[in-house]
């Protein structure tokens, strides 16, 4: 094996082993897999939802990819993915479309709904809550 | 003498027939190449890895787009078009065509989207899979030669029948979408070269 000539073509690329970060609104994300995850989006809306006609609709529609774009950046970022996973991410998104503000509403009300029935049992217990330190 | 020290390293380090990804051949060899943005067989050349992950990712689309619209055909003509009409065996030709790219251009973009040195178990995973879906679509492909050969006489004999005239120039909006495609992988892959 010829270790200068693989050394040499390692140093062509000088972004090799160095990924790259920027900053938005002092959150660090790796802008590889955040664009990827947008570009999957949109390139599954367009595929599906592109063959909708009327005005109001596609306003709908834009707004809907917007949406699920933004999610996809979002979750690409907290979960730091990889080009992969994030592009698969962002398909699933954009396929699950407009059902994903129902998922949203499903899973806030569960979550009210068991922090209050939290709340109304640490109210209806006999014992008082410790004191605070 | 590197490769002997891998040869050692990996005979040392992998167990025979092994069948998970963690402890497989590819994950050895991926661990091995340290921080290559791309597969070893690119040997570096951002240009070619771009083109490659741009036509694989535009063909996995425009594949599963031509597949839908086939399936789509097919079903919506159902109950005007017997299943060996030629119509429905054209149908059936584009659709099995379709098929296979979409499986060999989705396991092969998989394997360039999925290549991840710091992550050699996944890397591992998708070049196992692509090797399994391969297969797949070759089965696809011989599948539609064999129906085109089967058809070949009837199929001829319907086409010859006027009006022979085709007006293809009238449909170019349809291929808008795919435009859109094509253009939107081409910034995937360019983004994903270039923040790597």
């Amino acid at each position: 094996m010829n270790h200068p000539a693989a050394a040499g073509a390692a140093a062509v690329l000088p972004l090799a082993g160095a990924p790259v970060t920027w900053d938005f609104l002092g959150y660090s994300y790796h802008p590889g897999p955040v664009l990827v995850a947008v570009l999957a989006v949109a390139i599954t809306r367009a595929i599906v939802f592109l063959q909708t006609t009327g005005r109001r609709q596609v306003i709908l529609d834009v707004l809907v990819s917007m949406l699920c774009a933004l999610l996809a950046a979002l979750w690409t970022q907290a979960h730091d993915l990889d080009l992969l996973t994030a592009g698969i991410s962002g398909m699933g998104i954009a396929a699950i479309g407009i059902s994903i503000i129902g998922i949203a509403k499903s899973q806030m009300t569960s979550a009210i709904r068991a922090a209050a029935q939290a709340a109304l049992k640490a109210m209806s217990s006999g014992s008082p809550p410790p004191p605070a330190p | 003498m590197a490769t002997i020290a891998l040869a050692a390293h990996v005979a040392a380090t992998v167990p025979l027939f092994a069948s998970d990804a963690a402890n497989s051949l590819s994950a050895a060899m991926v661990e091995n190449v340290t921080s290559s943005p791309a597969p070893p067989s690119f040997n570096n050349d951002p240009s070619l890895f771009l083109f490659n992950l741009f036509l694989m990712t535009a063909g996995t689309f425009l594949g599963a787009m031509m597949l839908g619209r086939q399936c789509s055909r097919i079903w919506a003509q159902r109950r005007y078009d017997h299943p060996l009409d030629p119509v429905s065996l054209y149908r059936l030709i584009t659709l099995l065509a379709a098929g296979a790219l979409t499986i060999r251009c989705g396991a092969e973009a998989m394997s360039l989207w999925g290549w991840n040195p710091d992550d050699p178990v996944t890397s591992a995973r998708v070049m196992m899979a692509k090797r399994w879906l391969d297969p797949i679509a070759l089965v696809l492909g011989f599948t539609w030669m064999a129906i085109a050969l089967l058809g070949e006489p009837g199929i001829e004999h319907q086409l010859r029948k006027s009006p022979l005239p085709v007006d293809m120039w009238s449909r170019w909006p349809v291929l808008v979408r795919a435009g859109v495609v094509i253009i939107l992988s081409f910034v995937a892959a360019l983004v994903a070269v270039i923040f790597r």
